[in-house]
């Protein structure tokens, strides 16, 4: 992980706690917030409700109020239908002088005066608490209403009396209204004040609570790519690692600064990489001086052993002078079992000179038709010998290859051999070859005994036979072995299918970069008498 | 030191701008009642001004739509009906010569909001005999409405103030 990369990822993969500890930390911390917005959900709710009721109580103050200035409102215009002194008579009558009303008039209007007073005696006993300020407001109301009822009461038939009450009773009334509507209006005022409150209050929550979502939703982000990237970042560099070692490179190491259980995964990974680097190395060394032991024991071994053979071969051949049927016999079973070493080393030889890289494949263009007419040649005399029919299926856009001829052979006459060897009498064999998918596959297919499933990765190996291959009492167990290693060296690829009881067939594989040519060049190269050598029989 | 003096001046300058502010924001209401205020005592000038030259258009500018009016012991609603009783009353008679006005401490206005009370008494004189022909009072409600003062309510009442 680079610093720089980002410093808040470096920060928490340094932090010395496990994966579980920054996991819980983080959640711990959404889920904070989480109930922080809650709290204040409710405290918001709180309030709001808290809100409701005092808009409730003002509503019902200022329909009390209203209803009290209504009440003072119609004394006052009661007590006006009184108010008609000669004057007004005159200056509603054109200025010509005409009676008023009678001083007496209130006196008159007693039953509707004594009803608004009842209505106006009711209001004052209000339903409610008033609020220590709409208090003395109240009290003046229920003073006034108590002036007036007594001074309504006091109104006699004496005009001269009449008069002066009557118009104290209009100045109470007259105050009792202001009064009563100073009370309507400051409720009034209050509950549009609450109604203002409540508004701004709504906005206030609506804003903290877009501004604690909004919160939340970034530290939820922040917090899960902050800790994606600690955790999963240290674990894709450990896996990019480990396939780099898969693949052979233990070069360099898997840079984690974490301080946690990915921290140790990392460091594991580098001290596998360390070890796994230190072993392949002795390994390396190992089978190179085992190849190089190989290759000088071969030479030196194979040798003495031509001299065996040779000699043996010309004592068979009587050159100096006649042998008994049983130097014969004797000499046979050296020449058999010279003959038989020499294969052995010879594989052995190839073996060690593939592993120890000191093949060269001599790449050149040939016909692989012709190479697999030839092994089947060479191998049809045995195949008769043990009544085992042998067949060729070649396709006819398959001809030309790119590759090492006498490799190639080699391949194919091991693979005839085995199948040759191990299909019992009236049994078949077929040769085929065939293009697929850019590349030629060559296939040997019989009707032996089968291979076990287990076995068939095992016979590739060196010196690994399957049971049936032990009892024949033949071969060395090198000869896959060798084949695959001559396969793969051009590129191919070589397996078996089989089951057991029902016939096997080896595959192999050659890269067709500049293989399968048309068939009318294979025609032209025949015809100019270009045939390779038959390869030597082991 | 010299930062705690800037601290002390800086803290002095939001003491006085805050504290500027504050009586601003209480002047500012007390300009406004006293603004409505006369602007309702402007009702009584019309009212003088329109029975003194017998303009009854004058007088009927001064009234809400639905405005009512209880005098002489009945009640009328509406600007037609307010507008007969004005049309046979004694100051707009063309034999009249009444001049109308209102001793200073005869009137008495009160505002609470965009509604408020007038009262006032009037002395009606008569030019040709050089007396007092009528002097009448009335509590009025006003209230402003699409920014104009206008009587809504007018009461007759028994004249009663005194110097």
């Amino acid at each position: 992980m680079q610093r720089a990369e980002n410093p808040l990822v470096w920060a928490v993969a340094r932090v010395p706690a496990r994966v579980r500890t920054k996991l819980l930390v983080a959640f711990l911390a959404i889920a904070t917030l989480l109930v922080v917005i809650a709290l204040v959900g409710l405290r918001v709710l709180g309030d709001s409700n808290s809100r409701a009721e005092r808009l409730g109580a003002l509503q019902v103050r200022v329909g009390g109020y209203r209803e009290l200035e209504a009440d003072a409102a119609l004394l006052r215009q009661v007590l006006a239908l009184c108010a008609s002194t000669p004057d007004y008579a005159k200056w509603l009558n054109g200025g010509k002088p005409t009676a008023g009303a009678p001083a007496t008039c209130l006196k008159s209007m007693e039953q509707p005066v004594d009803a608004v007073l009842a209505l106006l005696g009711s209001a004052t006993r209000l339903g409610f608490h008033p609020e220590p300020d709409e208090a003395t407001s109240l009290r003046r109301v229920r003073k006034d209403y108590a002036d007036v009822k007594t001074t309504v009461a006091k109104i006699t038939d004496s005009s001269a009396q009449a008069f002066p009450l009557h118009a104290r009773a209009e100045t109470l009334s007259v105050d009792l209204e202001v009064a009563a509507r100073s009370l309507a209006e400051t409720a009034t005022g209050k509950t549009n004040a609450l109604i203002a409150e409540n508004r701004s209050a709504y906005e206030s929550s609506r804003n903290l609570f877009i501004g604690l979502a909004a919160g939340t939703i970034f530290l939820a982000l922040l917090l899960g790519f902050i800790l994606s990237r600690a955790l999963t970042g240290p674990l894709g560099r450990a896996q990019s690692r480990l396939a780099e070692i898969a693949a052979g490179d233990f070069s360099s190491h898997v840079d984690v600064p974490n301080r946690d259980e990915l921290g140790a995964l990392a460091a594991d990974v580098n001290r596998t990489n360390d070890e796994l680097r230190r072993l392949y190395g002795e390994l390396e060394t190992a089978s190179r001086h085992k190849s190089e032991f190989l290759a000088n024991m071969s030479h030196e071994l194979r040798t003495p052993l031509n001299a065996i053979i040779g000699f043996s071969q010309v004592l068979r051949q009587r050159l100096f002078g006649e042998v008994n049927e049983k130097q014969e016999e004797y000499l046979d079973d050296i020449l058999s079992s010279g003959n038989h070493l020499l294969s052995l080393i010879n594989d052995v030889l190839d073996l060690s000179k593939v592993e120890a890289g000191q093949v060269e494949l001599e790449v050149a263009t040939f016909s692989l038709r012709e190479a697999l007419e030839r092994g089947v040649v060479m191998v049809r005399e045995r195949a008769v010998k043990n009544g085992v029919h042998l067949s060729l299926e070649l396709s006819p856009d398959v001809d030309l290859v790119d590759g090492d001829e006498r490799r190639v052979r080699q391949v194919v006459f091991n693979l005839l051999s085995n199948a040759v060897k191990f299909t019992p009498a009236g049994g078949s064999i077929v040769v085929a070859d065939l293009r697929v998918d850019g590349e030629v596959q060559v296939s040997v297919m019989d009707t032996g005994p089968g291979i076990a499933p287990e076995d068939q990765q095992r016979i590739f190996e060196e010196f690994q036979q399957t049971d049936v291959g032990v009892q024949h009492r033949e071969g060395t167990g090198l000869g896959l072995a060798l084949s695959k290693r001559l396969v793969e060296l051009h590129g191919g690829r070589i397996w078996v299918e089989s089951q057991p009881g029902h016939g096997s067939r080896f595959v192999f594989t050659l890269p067709l970069e500049q293989s399968a040519r048309p068939a009318e060049e294979h025609a032209l190269r025949s015809s100019a008498g270009t045939v390779p050598a038959p390869a030597p029989n082991r | 030191m010299k930062k705690a003096l800037i601290i002390v001046v800086a803290a002095g300058l939001v003491f006085a701008v805050g504290a500027y502010g504050a009586e601003r924001g209480g002047s500012g209401a007390v300009v406004q009642k006293q603004a409505a205020l006369y602007q309702i005592q402007q009702i009584e000038k019309t009212w003088h001004k329109a029975a003194s030259t017998k303009n009854l258009d004058l007088m009927m500018s001064i009234w809400a739509q639905n405005a009512t009016m209880t005098i002489g012991g009945s009640t009328v609603t509406g600007k037609d009906a307010i507008r007969d009783v004005f049309a046979k009353a004694g100051p707009f008679q063309p034999q009249n010569h009444w001049i109308s006005d209102t001793a200073a401490y005869k009137i008495r206005a009160t505002v609470n909001g965009n509604r408020g009370t007038l009262y006032f008494e009037c002395h009606y004189i008569d030019v040709d005999t050089q007396k007092v022909a009528a002097v009448v009072g009335a509590d009025q409600q006003v209230q402003k409405i699409k920014g104009k003062w206008l009587i809504t309510n007018l009461a007759a009442s028994t004249v009663t103030l005194q110097p």
